[in-house]
């Protein structure tokens, strides 16, 4: 599988992903003109991730700001993570969020709760 | 108009943006980031900052995405118009004010208005759990929008959602929205 990389604009985050070492990362604002269509992308690569031979992930979410479009794309995303953990893959959830930001804590502390996913909650003072 | 009523009227009033017109994707964005911009100034926490910006993207974007669906037959009302959205934000003392305008098929009136009254029958702690089961349950509009904007806008305002339906003629209605972000929680 290949690496993936998607450039930040002021209204679409930034992707990497790399399945050889297992890692994915999404950093930025998102509320692009066609979100599913923005999202489709990564949702393909994680459901061939599924598939292949690999046994952890580590998955960085650290956003600014992201759109309810968006939202429910990165919710789209996060069904595939779970996938993945019902696997039995390793899976690290970081969710970045700035200091006092509790909107964006409460927005990863909603997925968490409706996947029944670990997340790791990560405040940073610096953004 | 008197010139000079509507000078001061601008001024005191203190406008922060107003438009009405056609709107593509790359001008919603370039009034996104200009209204952030002049956020930079006006505004000093950080946290009602953030909410400005979402709040005025989840609203200008979702004129956008709505506005052509009245265009297809719109004889009536003449394409510039039925095309055109009306965004004004102020800033008050207490609160900044964003207003939409748009025309809506008259029979998507009651549809919206029962999500609108629906979410405003809600308590405020119990729009976040609305918020959750929305983005469990329903899927996607063709226009990719999710349904969670007005429930959104409702959580971080904290504030009820105004709205006004206005009849144009049978088959349009002028859709009025305001939201009032608080300037200090």
């Amino acid at each position: 599988m290949e690496k993936y990389y998607e450039e930040p604009t002021r209204i679409t985050p930034e992707i990497k992903f790399d399945p050889e070492l297992g890692l994915l990362e999404f950093k930025g604002r998102s509320s692009p003109e066609n979100t599913v269509k923005f999202y489709s992308k990564i949702v393909e690569l994680l459901e061939e991730y599924a598939l292949i031979p690999n046994d952890s992930l580590i998955a960085n979410f650290h956003f600014d700001y992201f759109n309810t479009s968006s939202s429910k794309c990165l919710f789209t995303v996060f069904r595939k993570l779970f996938k993945l953990d019902q696997m039995g893959k390793q899976l690290v959830i970081n969710w970045y969020y700035e200091e006092d930001d509790e909107d964006m804590l409460e927005a990863g502390e909603d997925y968490a709760d409706l996947l029944g996913l670990d997340f790791n909650f990560i405040e940073l003072e610096e953004w | 108009m008197d010139n000079g009523k509507s000078y001061k009227a601008v001024y005191d009033e203190n406008i922060i943006l107003m438009y009405k017109g056609e709107l593509t994707f790359d001008l919603i964005t370039t009034i996104i980031s200009t209204l952030e911009n002049k956020m930079t100034e006006l505004e000093s926490d950080r946290k009602i900052k953030k909410r400005f910006y979402s709040i005025i993207t989840e609203c200008i974007q979702n004129l956008y995405y709505h506005i052509d669906e009245s265009l297809k037959t719109n004889q009536a009302l003449g394409e510039y118009d039925s095309r055109a959205a009306l965004v004004l934000i102020t800033a008050r003392e207490r609160f900044y004010s964003l207003v939409t305008g748009n025309y809506i098929p008259s029979g998507q009136v009651e549809k919206i208005r029962e999500r609108l009254d629906k979410i405003n029958s809600v308590p405020a702690d119990g729009l976040r759990e609305l918020y959750k089961r929305a983005l469990n349950d329903s899927g996607f509009s063709d226009k990719g929008t999710g349904g969670l904007g007005f429930i959104d806008i409702a959580r971080k305002t904290g504030q009820k959602l105004i709205y006004k339906f206005h009849p144009v003629s049978d088959d349009y209605s002028y859709f009025t929205f305001q939201v009032k972000l608080p300037r200090s929680f």
